[in-house]
């Protein structure tokens, strides 16, 4: 670490981190060792202790995008924008995250990667596509507020639909292999939900960490574009200059 | 209000009508699909029977894209959407009288391709009304998620492509949708297509309004 | 343990992918900070101290990553 080094970290962000590095060797010890097999499911149920914090930390990345998107079109605050595209890039690679563990645990446990008939899986599946979409279109470049805009109405616009989607493919499936909400259905051990809990809370924290550092990631480049606009403008005020004074001393 | 929609209207399906891009370059790619799709499928009866609704949406799926964007690029050439911002026509008006424009013509088109599935793939209309109202509901919310993603890519760069990945995984429940009314239509599956229509509407409504709602910022920056 | 190649990829990737995004995050960070001029940063600490706001300029062994 050289002397002098700028970093996007604080206090806060170094204590979350410490914590998130704390929780995930809990998490191992209890997911690997303390939490007991499923009877039917025997250890492959230790997949659930990365699955469904993904899972749920793509819909809370869904709906924080959700609401910086509508606050951008609202308020035009760049916080909320920046906001939005923070939740919407952490929450690919969450629903990634979901999609990969539920396919390698399905394997085992359906006999298939992918199963069709699963609600939340398709429905998943169309979210991760839509978030992609929304960061392609912020990639893609142009003007800020423009970018903005349009990114705030496609990320609406994939929370809107969620409801629609999970809705068509239910009846579309009508037979639904994915478990009951492993979190109601009561039948989990002790142990076992315990170590669900903690690893949602893990997740939690790891996910509020690359939020603030996104974050400030993001308020860089912006102020690094203004800055380069400013640059550019002076250089070419320069360059005006000189050539005007080229053309008077002729 | 009503005017200024019926104003924008005209003004697309005459565009339209006079370059006959629809006719002479829509139309044929779309029973090139299902003709493509008859080839994928070995020509297969009973399996094309079976597949006949799917295939029929999934292809109106690529005409709306090629519909909505041929709507856009009539926007984006020559500032004309300044232009029609400068006139004085709110933008919700705009958007109504746009995605109807654009309704209409994959309705015209999707009218040319129940012919061609019922020639091709051997298919009989067991309910009338139903093959109409899904043909008429699923068209009007294609077209209001269409113009809205339309006009969102068309200050992107690389529009062209940025378009079909945004709309088409939105679109995914339309497809759901309308085929599984399709197959009740069509007598393939039993289902309750009147259910899967409801289901449609609600989902043309969501996104109209969110269309309309949205499509006035949209207008301003791009 | 059943199924243990099974929990070792989805583990390992869910993990792995968590790291590497956050180091990702770190490093991006810090090459963004330093092209920023001292006197506008904001939402960043540096080990000088310059320019940075009310933030402590302690070394960062404990992050993760």
């Amino acid at each position: 670490m050289s002397a002098g080094a700028v970093k996007t970290g604080s206090r806060t962000t170094r204590l979350l981190g410490f914590a998130v590095l704390v929780g995930v060797l809990a998490l191992i010890l209890l997911g690997f060792f303390g939490a007991p097999e499923d009877d039917e499911q025997r250890d492959a149920v230790r997949m659930i202790f990365v699955h469904v914090p993904s899972a749920f930390l793509t819909y809370t990345a869904l709906v924080i995008t959700a609401v910086g998107s509508a606050m951008w079109l609202w308020k035009r605050s760049r916080w909320w924008d920046i906001v939005a595209h923070s939740a919407a890039e952490i929450g690919v690679i969450f629903c990634g995250l979901t999609l990969f563990t539920g396919s390698i645990w399905g394997r085992p446990t359906w006999n298939t990667y992918w199963d069709w008939g699963d609600v939340r899986l398709v429905t998943t599946l169309i979210l991760f596509l839509m978030l992609v979409g929304c960061l392609a279109l912020r990639s893609a470049g142009g003007d800020e507020d423009a970018v903005a805009t349009r990114a705030a109405v496609v990320g609406l616009l994939a929370a809107v639909n969620v409801p629609i989607i999970n809705r068509s493919v239910e009846w579309w499936s009508n037979r639904t292999l994915h478990q009951k909400s492993s979190l109601t259905d009561g039948n989990l051990e002790d142990l076992t939900l315990f170590t669900l809990v903690v690893g949602i809370v893990v997740w939690a924290l790891f996910f509020v960490w690359a939020m603030i550092h996104r974050f400030r990631i993001g308020w860089l480049e912006r102020q690094l574009r203004a800055i380069d606009l400013e640059t550019a403008l002076v250089q070419r005020r320069a360059e005006a200059s000189t050539e005007s004074a080229g053309e008077t001393s002729q | 209000m009503f005017a200024d929609i019926w104003l924008v209207i005209n003004k697309d399906i005459r565009i339209e009508w006079r370059s006959r891009v629809t006719l002479s370059q829509v139309v044929p790619f779309a029973l090139t699909v299902l003709v493509l799709f008859g080839f994928a499928l070995d020509a297969n009866r009973e399996v094309l029977a079976a597949a006949t609704s799917g295939l029929f949406w999934l292809t109106v799926l690529f005409v709306a894209v090629v519909a909505v964007q041929r709507s856009t690029a009539i926007e984006t050439a020559d500032g004309a959407r300044r232009a029609l911002l400068l006139a004085g026509i709110e933008p919700s008006s705009v958007f109504v009288g746009k995605a109807l424009a654009v309704a209409a013509q994959i309705l015209g088109v999707e009218v040319l391709m129940v012919g061609g599935v019922l020639v091709f793939y051997d298919a009989t209309v067991e309910s009338l009304p139903l093959l109409l109202a899904t043909c008429a509901v699923a068209t009007l919310a294609i077209a209001a998620s269409g113009t809205l993603l339309g006009a969102l890519a068309a200050g992107v760069r690389a529009r062209e492509t940025v378009l079909p990945i945004l709309l088409l995984p939105v679109l995914a429940p339309v497809l759901i949708a309308a085929s599984r009314a399709f197959d009740d239509a069509l007598g393939v599956v039993a289902v309750d297509g009147w259910a899967w229509l409801g289901l449609l509407a609600g989902f043309g409504a969501v996104n109209a309004l969110l269309g309309a709602l949205a499509y006035g910022p949209l207008l301003e920056e791009t | 343990m059943t199924h243990l190649g099974y929990l070792l990829v989805g583990w390992g990737v869910s993990l792995g992918c968590g790291v590497l995004y956050a180091a990702r995050l770190v490093l991006r960070g810090r090459s963004l900070a330093a092209r920023v001029p001292a006197g506008q940063r904001r939402w960043m600490t540096s080990d000088d101290g310059a320019g940075s706001a009310a933030e402590s300029a302690a070394p960062d062994r404990g992050a993760p990553s």
